[in-house]
């Protein structure tokens, strides 16, 4: 008997064959629907018939089934150019030698950093690089970084040399990841007019104010000049941020 | 080991699953499609989603949930087929024409919203509360939804009575 055949004996008020399927597979168990369906099928030969058509449905050829599982089990050319990418990064990585620095926490550059900058007028703000600043004026210095967390030096290289900001002495300044972090000391600037510039060391570890002078020392004493001087060596990352002090 | 272990107490389940209802998802996309290759492949790209998306079926609405899923994938087979059609015509091939289906005649100026509604009310003369159940539809929506369908079929009932004159 082909499918169409059994509709033909069923009336306009039989039940639609989707319930029929729900009666059979027991999803209607134990429910006033149930009782009706039962009832209805009992008094109808149309609906037996489709009901016994529904339990001998022809399954899908076993074949088939194996070749889900087979798709299934497949794994997605997208997952895989991925996982080759890694692979991929990874192996750079351990050519380069190069370990990242610690878990990152956004996403992002490594470290941002803001000079703020309180002038003799009372007026806070944040300062563009390259920016003329006047004798008296002082800065203060916010971090950020996307890394779980990292140790902080600021220095200053100007044509008399090398000389700390924050911390002024000591251990290094200990950065929480993922928020802005305004370190604690202000500098208040001198009346010797010209371009300075300032420096973040910014490490994975703990150092120390000493360790960041020396190598900025060294690098400076090599160079000859705040503007020559390209990494100071302090195996820290490093970024640097131009100031013009000017006359008042 | 035990990922091993897992992964063939999943295969068993999945095993189970598509020998109880195979049968039922095989015969309904025989019916929409009319055509047993088709069919086939339906019946493949549904157990695919049960296992490929780890979608659980809600228990108690495995007809339900394999209706819907099997219906979707006959629309996409039938779309795919309309595209593949105008395609072949396109390039003056209709030789390669897809043979037509029954289904794509039954649709013929529903939009596209309302197909599985049709289906189900026009084919299948499920209930509105089997309807609402299989699409996860409140009655006012597939009450509308019906409302909607008559219009565009009474619509259409016209045009064609006025071409006949």
């Amino acid at each position: 008997m082909r499918p169409g055949e059994t509709r033909r004996f069923r009336q306009s008020d039989c039940p639609s064959e989707f319930a029929l399927e729900r009666l059979r597979f027991g999803e209607l168990a134990a429910s006033p629907q149930e009782a009706g369906l039962l009832a209805h099928v009992d008094r109808c030969s149309g609906c037996r018939r489709l009901l016994a058509e529904l339990a001998s449905s022809p399954l899908p050829p076993a074949p088939a089934m194996h070749r889900v599982m087979r798709r299934a089990r497949r794994v997605p050319w997208w997952r895989a150019s991925f996982a080759a990418a890694g692979l991929a990064a990874a192996a750079l990585a351990l050519v380069v030698g190069r370990r990242p620095p610690l878990d990152n926490v956004t996403k992002g550059a490594d470290w941002q950093w803001t000079v703020i900058a309180r002038r003799a007028d009372g007026v806070v703000r944040a300062v563009q690089p390259g920016e003329a600043l006047a004798a008296g004026d002082r800065l203060r210095f916010q971090v950020f970084t996307r890394w779980r967390r990292g140790h902080v030096v600021l220095v200053m290289l100007d044509d008399a040399g090398v000389s700390p900001l924050v911390p002024p002495s000591g251990a290094s300044l200990p950065v929480t990841g993922g928020r802005q972090t305004l370190l604690d000391g202000a500098v208040e600037l001198d009346g010797a007019p010209g371009a300075e510039r300032i420096v973040l060391a910014a490490c994975d570890e703990s150092t120390t104010v000493d360790a960041v002078l020396r190598a900025a020392k060294r690098a400076f004493d090599a160079a000859g000049d705040a503007s020559r001087v390209g990494s100071l060596g302090t195996g820290c990352h490093e970024e640097s941020f131009w100031i013009a002090k000017a006359r008042r | 080991m035990v990922g091993r272990r897992q992964s063939s107490d999943a295969e068993s389940a999945f095993e189970q699953l598509y020998r109880r209802y195979g049968g039922l998802v095989l015969r309904r996309a025989r019916r929409l499609l009319s055509d047993e290759q088709g069919a086939r492949d339906v019946c493949q790209d549904v157990f695919m989603q049960m296992l490929q998306s780890g979608r659980e079926v809600p228990p108690a609405c495995e007809v339900a949930w394999l209706y819907r899923v099997t219906t979707n994938c006959c629309l996409n087979v039938i779309r795919r087929a309309r595209r593949w059609r105008r395609v072949a015509q396109a390039i003056g091939r209709a030789d390669v024409v897809d043979p037509g289906l029954s289904l794509p005649m039954f649709l013929r100026g529903v939009p596209k919203h309302l197909h599985e509604v049709a289906i189900y009310y026009g084919l299948d003369g499920m209930s509105q509360d089997e309807i609402g159940m299989v699409l996860g539809l409140s009655q006012k929506t597939i009450s509308n939804r019906l409302r909607e369908l008559r219009a565009v079929l009474g619509d259409d009932d016209q045009r064609t009575r006025e071409q006949g004159r």
